[in-house]
């Protein structure tokens, strides 16, 4: 049944209604998933497996959709669910890869990891598709770190065009513990993706590296907040990708400081690459600060690729196309380094180029 | 230094605070009505076209909504504000034939003083009317037109004003300028023929005395091919227990290869609604540059507009904001790059204390005609205090592929290093931050001309120390 979401990744402070970016409208087909075989990944030792209940002690916020996030709570059909024991430091990853299939064609998944003091672990969540059938994939992903915890979680995209890919995290971080996300979006129809840090404790970090690719028609519409509640926290966020055809994105970050978050420090990088006439990037940069003795900074850069770069790696016998494939590539790499395995790495650059060929 | 104020709630504002005793000659009643409209219009003996379209900007007010975004708006009862106040003065050339009260009030304020020294013209508003308009001799005879606005309605440049009245700025754009285009009163009119440089700047200001009423002066200039002007802007009211209202209206026209700097320093009363609204259409190989200082009012909307129509057109936002307590500033700039290689530069500066808010709101477009523009955008904060706030806002929507787009921003304190340094040498830590928030607003400081930028640095230092 068509379900109409409105303020589809929200803008906290809400400005001039033509510029389009205060929360996307959508009508989106939500369907109601049958179940899925294998759709709990195996877990290493270290790890527990967990009930959605473990996060009560905590509260979350969606940046991408409430609704959204209580679609899939009640809906899911897989999840990754663990918990992470005190002082463990658990090396191997734990990874849900998702293909979606015309046997089997919604992903919907609610993915919670509690992670005890001084634990450490890294959760590898993979969407793919098998065909070309149009699917569905809905994903929430929630965090508490407790403690010192130290939690990565890495998300991998390459669905197919047809398929819309919602996305939404949140993290709620304690002292001194560490959470990062990082997202590969390569692929998809519509890709929704919205993230929350939520840094309570003292000296609590949140680390965010994102890279998309658009091409075609595609809308690829984000939004991430980090809210820095504890004292001497620190957030940052590498955003950075390309844009072919008419693709259309829209990154909104917020940094708000809350009253109470001196020493604080929150920092933003964006970085995009148009490459057609017909793309369209949007970016709304917040920092909002109730808080005097705190730091926050935003850089972002937008255009087609520098002329002196391509100029160096075509000199040096490179075709136009080849050299801006080869610098859209170099914004891949910061990503990269989060994705725990060679084989995963090597494969999403070689899907990069084969997409921008 | 030791009988230096430590408190800057309740700072010397005495100039400014200054209120006229004078009665009004004629004021409207309270509110809006299809009748005050009428018969503001009646007062200002407008042209039929005038009067419909005030009538029609009333409907299009009645039907519009409050803004969604910004600070509330909720305590601003139109019910409770007077919209026409004629001071009882009928306009001049000659300072000696305004009223004593309202000469005194300017002479306070400088603005004949500046006319000697300085200014190719002024025009000095009270409440809703122009009472003295002036233009040198050798200015006027290059063929450069000021005038208020009422002249220029019913005068010689009545069809120039009736093709470019609220063209910029429809009615229909958002609720205020609806508002202005019922009752507006007052503003000035400036027509600066091809190729004429106006070599001093000219000045309006506009003075508000009357409690609990509004002012809303529309400035119109127009340049033509080559020419260039300055244009200062000041505005200052007494503080009142009742809101006051400002919704002003600027419309720019900028032709091929002209160059406009429009100055404003802001300095309302803490009572003021501030909901102005400013734009300018800049032509091939024109420039547009805004310098802004706005230290006043109780709630301030303001986000002057650039529309970079002609290819190489450009255009430069230099503004800065102080919020002290009870204040809540909303301003920035927008910019709307419409033809290849134009080129846009914002420098936004902020300053919160006491518990004042501030935001930078800004929005740049780039069309897809824009191909080979260039923009930057920097925004620097101070926060002097943990119950103030400072959030930006801004936008940037890029449709061309080889734009070319930086933007930067920051939030931060004033650094304790800088100011043990300066009290080692000898300064109290108010001057020492004085100085270092001196330091922070330069860039703007030094694009105004001289006594401008003195009274910005004076405004400041008020705030900062309260002497």
């Amino acid at each position: 049944m068509p379900t109409a979401l409105k303020n589809v990744n929200a803008l906290p402070v809400p400005t001039w209604r033509r510029l389009g970016v205060n929360g996307a409208e959508l009508i989106v087909e939500l369907p109601e998933p049958g179940p899925r075989p294998r759709s709990n990944p195996s877990l290493p030792a270290g790890t527990l497996r967990a009930h959605e209940s473990v996060l009560r002690c905590a509260e979350f916020r969606s940046a991408l959709s409430p609704e959204l996030a209580a679609y899939i709570r009640v809906h899911a059909n897989c999840g990754a669910r663990f918990r992470v024991k005190r002082g463990e430091s658990v090396a191997e990853p734990v990874t849900a890869r998702h293909t979606l299939t015309a046997d089997a064609p919604a992903v919907v998944d609610n993915n919670v990891v509690y992670a005890e003091a001084h634990s450490r672990a890294t959760l590898v969540l993979v969407y793919d598709s098998a065909d070309d059938t149009a699917c569905f994939h809905a994903g929430l992903t929630r965090v508490i770190a407790e403690n010192c915890a130290e939690i990565s979680v890495v998300e991998v995209q390459t669905l197919n065009a047809a398929t819309p890919h919602f996305t939404d995290f949140s993290a709620v971080v304690a002292n001194g513990a560490k959470v990062s996300l990082t997202r590969v979006l390569l692929g998809g129809a519509d890709v929704y993706a919205g993230t929350h840090f939520k840094l309570e404790g003292g000296k609590s970090e949140s680390n965010a590296e994102v890279f998309y690719l658009g091409d075609g028609e595609r809308k690829l519409d984000f939004s991430y907040i980090a809210k820095h509640l504890g004292q001497h926290t620190s957030s940052a966020l590498n955003s950075a990708g390309a844009l072919f055809g008419s693709a259309d994105k829209i990154m909104r970050g917020t940094i708000d400081f809350a009253r109470g978050s001196s020493g604080s420090v929150g920092g933003e990088c964006e970085n995009t690459l148009i490459l057609s006439d017909g793309a369209r990037n949007r970016s709304a940069p917040l920092i909002l600060c109730g808080e005097e003795s705190v730091e926050g900074t935003h850089a972002a850069s937008c255009g087609s690729p520098d002329a002196a770069k391509l100029y160096y790696l075509m000199s040096r016998g490179l075709s136009e196309r080849e050299a801006k494939t080869l610098l859209v590539a170099g914004l891949l790499e910061p990503s990269l380094k989060n994705v725990p395995d060679e084989k995963t790495r090597a494969f999403l650059r070689e899907y990069l180029t084969a997409r921008i060929k | 230094m030791s009988g230096e104020k430590k408190s800057v709630s309740e700072i010397s504002r005495s100039v400014y605070d200054r209120k006229g005793k004078a009665a009004p000659k004629f004021k409207v009643q309270s509110g809006l009505t299809p009748e005050i409209i009428r018969t503001i219009s009646d007062e200002k003996n407008d042209p039929d076209w005038m009067r419909e379209f005030r009538l029609r900007s009333l409907e299009i007010y009645e039907e519009t909504e409050l803004p969604a975004w910004g600070y509330p708006l909720d305590a601003l009862n139109m019910d409770d504000i007077v919209t026409y106040v004629r001071p009882d003065a009928r306009q001049s050339h000659d300072w000696e034939s305004v009223p004593d009260e309202i000469k005194s009030t300017f002479e306070a304020l400088g603005i004949p003083e500046a006319e000697r020294t300085g200014l190719a013209g002024v025009g000095a508003q009270y409440d809703s009317e122009v009472v003295y308009h002036s233009i040198k001799k050798e200015v006027a005879e290059l063929g450069v037109v000021y005038t208020d606005m009422d002249s220029a309605l019913r005068g010689e440049y009545a069809g120039m004003v009736r093709e470019h009245f609220m063209k910029l700025l429809p009615a229909s754009e958002h609720k205020f300028l609806a508002l202005h285009g019922a009752v507006w009163s007052g503003g000035s009119f400036v027509y600066v023929p091809d190729g004429v440089e106006v070599p001093i700047p000219l000045q309006s200001y506009f003075r508000f005395n009357a409690a609990g009423a509004g002012q809303f002066e529309h400035t119109l200039i127009i340049l033509g091919k080559g020419a260039s002007l300055h244009f200062i802007e000041g505005c200052s009211a007494p503080k009142y227990n009742v809101a006051n209202l400002h919704a002003g209206c600027v419309e720019l026209y900028v032709a091929e290869g002209a160059r406009l700097r429009y100055s404003t320093i802001e300095n309302w009363s803490k009572n003021m609604y501030n909901l102005n609204s400013k734009r300018a259409t800049v032509e091939k190989g024109g420039a547009i540059e805004w310098v802004s200082g706005s230290f006043g009012s109780h709630t301030s909307f303001l986000y002057p507009m650039s529309i970079l129509r002609g290819e190489h057109a450009r255009c430069e936002y230099t503004g800065i904001t102080f919020a002290g307590a009870g204040q809540e500033l909303d301003t920035g700039a927008q910019v709307l790059h419409l033809a290849p290689n134009t080129t846009s530069h914002i420098s936004a500066k902020s300053i919160s204390k006491n518990g004042g808010k501030s935001t930078f709101r800004g929005g740049v477009t780039v069309s897809e005609n824009a191909s080979g523009s260039k923009i930057s955008v920097a925004c620097d904060s101070l926060m002097l205090d943990s119950r103030s706030r400072s959030d930006t806002v801004p936008v940037m929507d890029i449709r061309a592929a080889n734009a070319d787009v930086g933007y930067e921003a920051k939030i931060g304190r004033i650094s304790e290093q800088a100011i043990y340094y300066l009290m080692s040498r000898g300064l109290s830590e108010n001057d020492a931050k004085a100085m270092i928030v001196g330091g922070f607003a330069e860039p703007i400081s030094k694009e105004l001309p001289l006594e401008y930028a003195v009274e910005m640095n004076r405004l400041i230092n008020l705030e900062i120390t309260g002497n």
